[in-house]
């Protein structure tokens, strides 16, 4: 299609923030498999950090008059609490509202506004929380008076301004995703845009202002239901909290409804004051820019993001299970399962393995998985292994879905699944197996490399996630040293029977 | 935790009363922070008022940075290099187009062909789709699919078919170095299908499995009925599968769908990557040289008319925790006069982050999490021109309300001259992206010659969008937009929503509940139950002319009787000829008018009051389908089918008769009934459209009186109702055989 953004792309594209999203997990981590021979993209990387501890990394390619961004905040759900789940999604949607500067005709008479708004909405949910004894005449006064201010607020707003810039000067993909353990902001650009995309960017990290926030509260809070509007997403929303008895990973992403509907404008900002300071912030640009004038601009325009210190690590870890989980959605909808099992994070040295182990398992139309229950025993129409759900900062789960055939029954896919993890841990992975899944991971990852906007996503997670953007270099060099003896021991340490969590959707007995 | 909230608080007061001082504030506190993170741990620097003489200085030495965003100097645009692919066509009419680029060891091949849903029978729809799949799935002659599958995993390379609605597309993506190897696995897998029965089943099974589940996901609810609405539900471009029609498809099916629209005189192929021409070219030829054209002529597009179902539509969905609205009309081809100008108004109504439409009802109003339109413009028909919202149930009339009024607002009052050139820079911005990647460009080529536009199109399409005027854009819109044939659908809560739109006008109900398959409730039968079925077959046979049966050339035979439709009953006579092997003739009267058609081989045209035409694909079919039930053919056929005896007992007017059904080939689902004591047919069932409605349902055929015409017992009289209401009621006036028919009687008059 000529034209950039049809609505049922802006749909896909807004979809990362939904648990649905879930099942595409597997084509996001498949795309982080590695590479060889590719010293020469290596050696062209090149990196610098601001005086305040923000990074930049930039690759000159010219072959195009065109560049991709990608601004990665390492921070997502995984750092939310009890009270506040959703605030890292929540920001991502303020994050387009403007700054200072953009999307208000005045901002100094908006800011007093906006502080009008806020003590309204905190009067309303202190009166409201008194339940039974709260003051309706009492209450009837400070709603007016929140929707008054909203009004005033309002009209001083320039609507989408910031989105509308971007936008307006070419930005085909503007966008921006929220995941479990990082939040990701996105574009291209025409390369003349350049300094365009700097004031920009620098300005909406420095100086964001978090205007609009109670409408687009209903926008986040219409997005859960969206999400909820299919017995898919009700199975994958309880299923996904349900396997976390104490890490945050269990929270899920886009809040509890109870949550969403109190949020405050402060708790956005104070999430953004804790998380979105400089030594947590990695961008990453490739396309036709000169690194010296990429250089220029970065301190020019991000030396004034806030530095401060990073926050320490998530405490709490996941204890051992020690007995199977499993919860069940009935509902007439096409029956499936959804299997997980606990799953090192990208920061131990198994990771590798785990990946192999469920492309192995579960990744095309070849694998072990695949030809079984659909091919052989025609019991799924789909099925897909992955590991790293909901995230791969933190030990995770490695996922296994399958969608029934007609006629198949939930209970059968249950029992197959489980017979050949057991055989995976019998035999292990047989040589041509593995050999295969490491030359694709081989042709993935050049693939990946390919397109700027790929790496760029690539060269900023593996910086900001792993510390170091070079490991996306060293990434096949693990892979290649993953033996068969690796992965089965992998696979006996994993799938044990009292730490499966199960999720099942099947038809309701009638 | 606690510092860092009160001096939130703080900051948020100072703010209140020191407006012009937040700025210097902000900037102040992340350079002191910085110092204080050096140095210490604690917080404590984060001082609720740090105005300074200095400060103040900074703040606006800093702010200074912060210049109005459109006042930044953009340079010119570094040249955007179009590269020029080389084209060429090989003698068998396959046209490829060659582009290298060394960056990367990988080479990427992409097919575009006609094969497509359009061409597929109404009963057999999923035909086209399964065929591609199973192409795949099933692999060639020479290479089983599974095998296919472990191989090209094991290349870390991928070979896929999708046929769509109007048109295939196959590619190959590979790394270099194993090139050859992935061309020839595509050249073999279109050459040389082996559509093993095997795939077959799972492809259906996983099409019946689709069906199962198409309700699950409410988009896909809208995204199906809403075509339905705009094109009639039968029409090629909306209509879908059913268990009935997947059913129907056979492995025969499937061999001469490929042998009908697989052919290199109807692809272009594009390579783009690391390869050498020169090699690559021998090796297509290699591959495909010796491929023939394809011999018959391309069947046209289907014709697009709007039908007249505007109005208020519901598909209810009990279990939905919001609601979906959509509503419009028939849109364009990208070749319209209009089309630049369509694009900019839709830019502006509500295809981008700062349309009227998202604006309104997401960012003010927080009504919807995903809204917006669709400009409806389509490269190979028109598409459907409409708005959506996916909103609260409670909303849901509101969210509509809003589209309204921004579509009354912009056919009133057009658009401003800012939002018209935010609309043409952000179109205009875009196209860079069109043309940044060579592969793009490359498929880009390749697509515009598949539809029949012209190379430049996109250089065209730019200068377009330049000279767009507001006032241009209002006329179009006029001329494109009109609210009063707008189809609005809603999905969601039947009673939530009824009682909000209920006002608005007659709302039609649209079911969505999935028609079960005919016989699915019927297990499949035992070997006996076969043997039994044909045994029934040829007994029906033997009891009414034995060999005489096949001793028939022609039939001529005179019926009069009443045709019901929507509770009148009128005058109907029927004159039906056929003549063996492959002719056959119609004519019918009713009051208003007579009708002939005339089918010999897979060609026919038909008369009647809107004068002479040839047959179209599906009326064609549905001939055939009829064909297919005729007791000629069943008498003469029968027993070359899978045809299974059922054990429940059955009556046909009160007297005691034998059902078999008939499994797939040549219509899957049909029960044929046969009296029990003379085994003459008395009664068919089976499903098929109804011409009342164009809606699919269950005919009942029943047949009696038989008398002896020569050596054969021929039924004097039939009734037909369709999902049990009359339809046709019919007695045999004249009846001939073998009377020499010429071939006069089917010769297409001049028009």
């Amino acid at each position: 299609m000529i034209h950039g953004s049809p609505p049922a792309a802006r749909i896909r594209s807004a979809c990362f923030v939904l648990s649905l999203c879930a099942l595409g997990l597997g084509l996001w981590f498949a795309g982080s498999a590695g590479a060889t021979g590719f010293k020469d993209q290596e050696s062209q990387v090149q990196s610098f950090r601001l005086a305040n501890g923000l990074t930049f990394i930039v690759l000159e390619r010219h072959d195009a008059p065109v560049f991709s961004y990608r601004t990665y905040v390492n921070a997502g759900g995984v750092n939310e609490t009890a009270g506040i789940t959703g605030i890292a999604h929540m920001f991502e949607h303020m994050a387009f509202k403007g700054t200072r500067t953009v999307g208000t005709t005045d901002f100094e008479k908006e800011a007093p506004l906006l502080e009008r708004i806020d003590a309204a909405w905190e009067s309303i949910a202190r009166e409201t929380a008194r339940g039974e004894e709260a003051d309706s005449s009492r209450l009837a006064v400070l709603q007016k008076e929140f929707a008054d201010a909203r009004q005033a607020a309002g009209e001083l707003v320039k609507s989408n301004e910031f989105s509308r810039i971007l936008e307006g000067n070419g930005a085909p993909d503007v966008n921006a995703y929220t995941s479990m353990d990082q939040t990701v902001y996105q574009s291209s650009f025409p390369s003349n845009r350049l300094e365009l995309w700097a004031r920009l960017e620098g300005d909406r990290l420095t100086n964001p202002v978090l205007r609009e926030f109670y409408t687009e509260r209903e926008v986040v809070q219409e997005e859960r239901r969206f999400s909820e509007s299919s017995p898919m997403g009700r199975l994958f929303t309880v299923w996904w909290s349900s396997c976390f008895l104490a890490h945050p990973y269990g929270n899920g992403l886009i809040g509890f409804p109870s949550d969403l509907k109190s949020l405050t404008r402060e708790d956005a900002q104070r999430f953004f004051d804790t998380h979105y300071i400089a030594p947590n912030i990695t961008i990453a640009l490739v396309g036709d820019v000169q690194v010296a004038e990429v250089r220029r601009l970065a301190e020019k325009y991000f030396s004034g993001v806030r530095t401060g210190t990073v926050p320490p690590p998530v405490r709490t870890q996941e204890p051992k299970h020690k007995a199977e989980i499993r919860v069940t959605v009935e509902d007439e909808a096409q029956p499936m399962v959804v299997m997980g099992y606990p799953c090192p994070s990208s920061l131990e040295p198994e990771w590798a393995a785990a990946q192999l182990m469920g492309d192995i398992l579960g990744s095309g139309r070849s694998s072990r998985l695949y030809e079984r229950l659909v091919k052989k025993d025609k019991l799924a129409v789909q099925v897909s292994v992955s590991a790293g759900f909901p995230g791969d900062k933190y030990r995770n789960l490695i996922m296994v879905t399958a969608v029934a055939a007609k006629d198949a029954t939930p209970e059968q896919l249950e029992s197959v699944i489980r017979e050949e993890l057991q055989r995976f841990q019998d035999e292990g992975p047989s040589p041509e197996e593995l050999a295969k899944v490491k030359r694709r991971a081989r042709a993935g990852f050049i693939r990946a490399l390919r397109s700027n906007g790929g790496l760029a996503e690539r060269l900023a997670e593996h910086q900001g996630k792993l510390g170091d953007w070079r490991k996306l270099f060293r990434y096949l060099d693990e892979v290649d040293g993953v033996t068969a003896g690796n992965i089965k021991a992998l696979a006996q340490d994993t799938f044990r029977p009292q730490e499966c969590c199960i999720g099942v959707l099947r038809k309701p007995a009638s | 935790m606690m510092m860092m909230k009160m001096n939130r608080r703080s900051r948020g007061k100072a703010v209140a009363r020191l407006a012009r001082g937040l700025a210097a504030w902000t900037i102040l506190t992340a350079v002191e922070l910085s110092l204080a993170i050096l140095f210490s741990t604690d917080p404590a620097p984060l001082r609720p008022f740090p105005i300074g003489v200095a400060g103040l200085a900074e703040a606006r030495a800093a702010d200074a940075i912060w210049v109005d965003p459109d006042s930044i100097t953009i340079p010119p645009l570094n040249q955007i290099q179009v590269p020029e692919p080389e084209r060429f066509v090989m003698k068998n009419g396959l046209v490829v187009y060659l582009l290298e680029d060394h960056d990367f060891p990988l080479v990427d091949a992409r097919v575009l062909l006609r094969a497509g849903a359009i061409y597929e029978p109404r009963e057999k729809v999923g035909l086209s789709a399964i065929t591609g799949e199973v192409m795949r799935t099933g692999g060639s002659t020479n290479t089983p699919g599974d095998e296919l599958d472990r191989r090209l995993a094991s290349l870390g390379a991928s070979v896929e078919l999708f046929f769509g609605s109007t048109d295939g597309t196959a590619y190959v993506s590979t790394l270099s170095s194993d090139l050859e190897e992935g061309l020839s696995i595509l050249a073999d897998i279109l050459r040389r299908p082996a559509f093993p029965e095997e795939k077959l089943e799972l492809a259906k099974k996983s099409e019946r499995t689709a069906i199962a589940s198409r309700n699950d996901e409410p988009m896909s609810i809208l995204f199906r009925e809403f075509p339905k609405l705009i094109f009639g539900a039968d029409h090629p471009y909306a209509r879908h599968t059913e268990y009935a029609t997947i059913d129907a498809i056979s492995r025969e099916d499937l061999v001469a769908f490929h042998k009908s629209f697989v052919h290199p005189d109807r692809m272009i192929m594009t390579l783009y990557g690391d390869f050498d021409r020169g090699k690559v070219k021998k090796l297509l030829n290699r591959i495909f040289g010796d491929w023939s054209r394809s011999s018959t002529p391309l069947p046209p597009d289907p014709e697009v008319a709007e039908v007249a179902a505007r109005g208020l539509y519901m598909a209810p969905k009990a279990d939905m925790t919001n609601s979906m609205v959509v509503m419009g009309h028939l849109g364009m081809r990208m070749d319209h006069p209009d089309h630049a100008e369509v694009m900019v108004l839709n830019e502006i109504l509500g295809g981008g982050w700062a349309s009227r439409i998202w604006n309104e009802i997401r960012t003010r109003r927080g009504l919807a999490y995903a809204t917006g339109s669709f400009a409806g413009t389509g490269m190979h028909h028109p598409e459907a021109f409409f708005v959506y919202a996916m909103t609260q149930s409670d909303s849901t009339a509101a969210a509509a309300g809003y589209m309204e009024r921004e579509i009354e607002r912009i056919l009133a009052d057009g658009v401003t001259e800012a939002e018209l050139e935010h609309a043409r820079d952000t179109i205009l911005n875009q196209l860079v992206f069109t043309l940044s990647s060579r592969g793009a460009v490359l498929y880009r080529l390749a697509t515009y010659e598949f539809y029949g536009y012209p190379r430049d199109f996109l250089q065209r399409y730019q200068e377009e969008i330049r000279r767009v005027t507001p006032e241009d854009v209002l006329q179009a819109a006029r001329r494109y937009i009109e609210p009063s044939r707008f189809v609005k659908l809603f999905v969601g809560q039947e009673d939530v929503v009824r009682s909000q739109i209920d006002s608005r006008g007659l709302v039609q109900e649209i079911d969505i509940s999935i028609p079960e398959p005919a016989g699915a409730a019927i297990g499949e039968g035992t070997p006996a139950d076969y043997e039994r079925g044909r045994d029934l077959l040829k007994a029906a046979a033997a009891a009414t002319g034995g060999p005489a049966w096949a001793a028939i050339k022609d039939i001529t035979m005179e019926e009069d009787g009443s045709l019901s439709a929507q509770g009148m009953q009128m005058p109907f006579s029927l004159k039906s000829t056929r003549r063996l092997p492959d002719c056959e003739r119609s004519d019918q009267a009713m009051p208003m008018g007579t009708a002939t058609s005339v089918i010999c081989g897979d060609k026919g045209w038909q008369k009647g009051m809107q004068g002479l035409a040839d047959m179209k694909p599906e009326d064609l079919q549905e001939a055939a389908r009829a064909r297919a039930r005729d007791l000629l053919t069943v008498m003469t056929e029968g027993d070359t089918w899978r045809v299974q005896s059922l054990s429940e007992p059955a009556e046909v007017d009160g007297r005691p008769a034998d059902v078999v059904l008939v499994r797939g080939a040549p219509v899957e689902g049909w029960k044929i009934f046969f009296d029990r004591e003379s085994h003459r047919i008395v009664r068919m069932e089976y499903r098929d459209r109804s011409p009342l409605t164009g809606t699919t349902g269950v005919w009942q055929e029943t047949l009696g009186d038989y008398q002896p015409e020569g050596d054969i017992l021929w039924p004097r009289s039939r009734s037909v109702l369709i999902e049990g209401e009359p339809f046709l009621s019919l007695k045999v006036k004249n009846l001939a055989i073998n009377t020499g028919v010429s071939d006069a009687e089917f010769q297409k008059p001049a028009p």
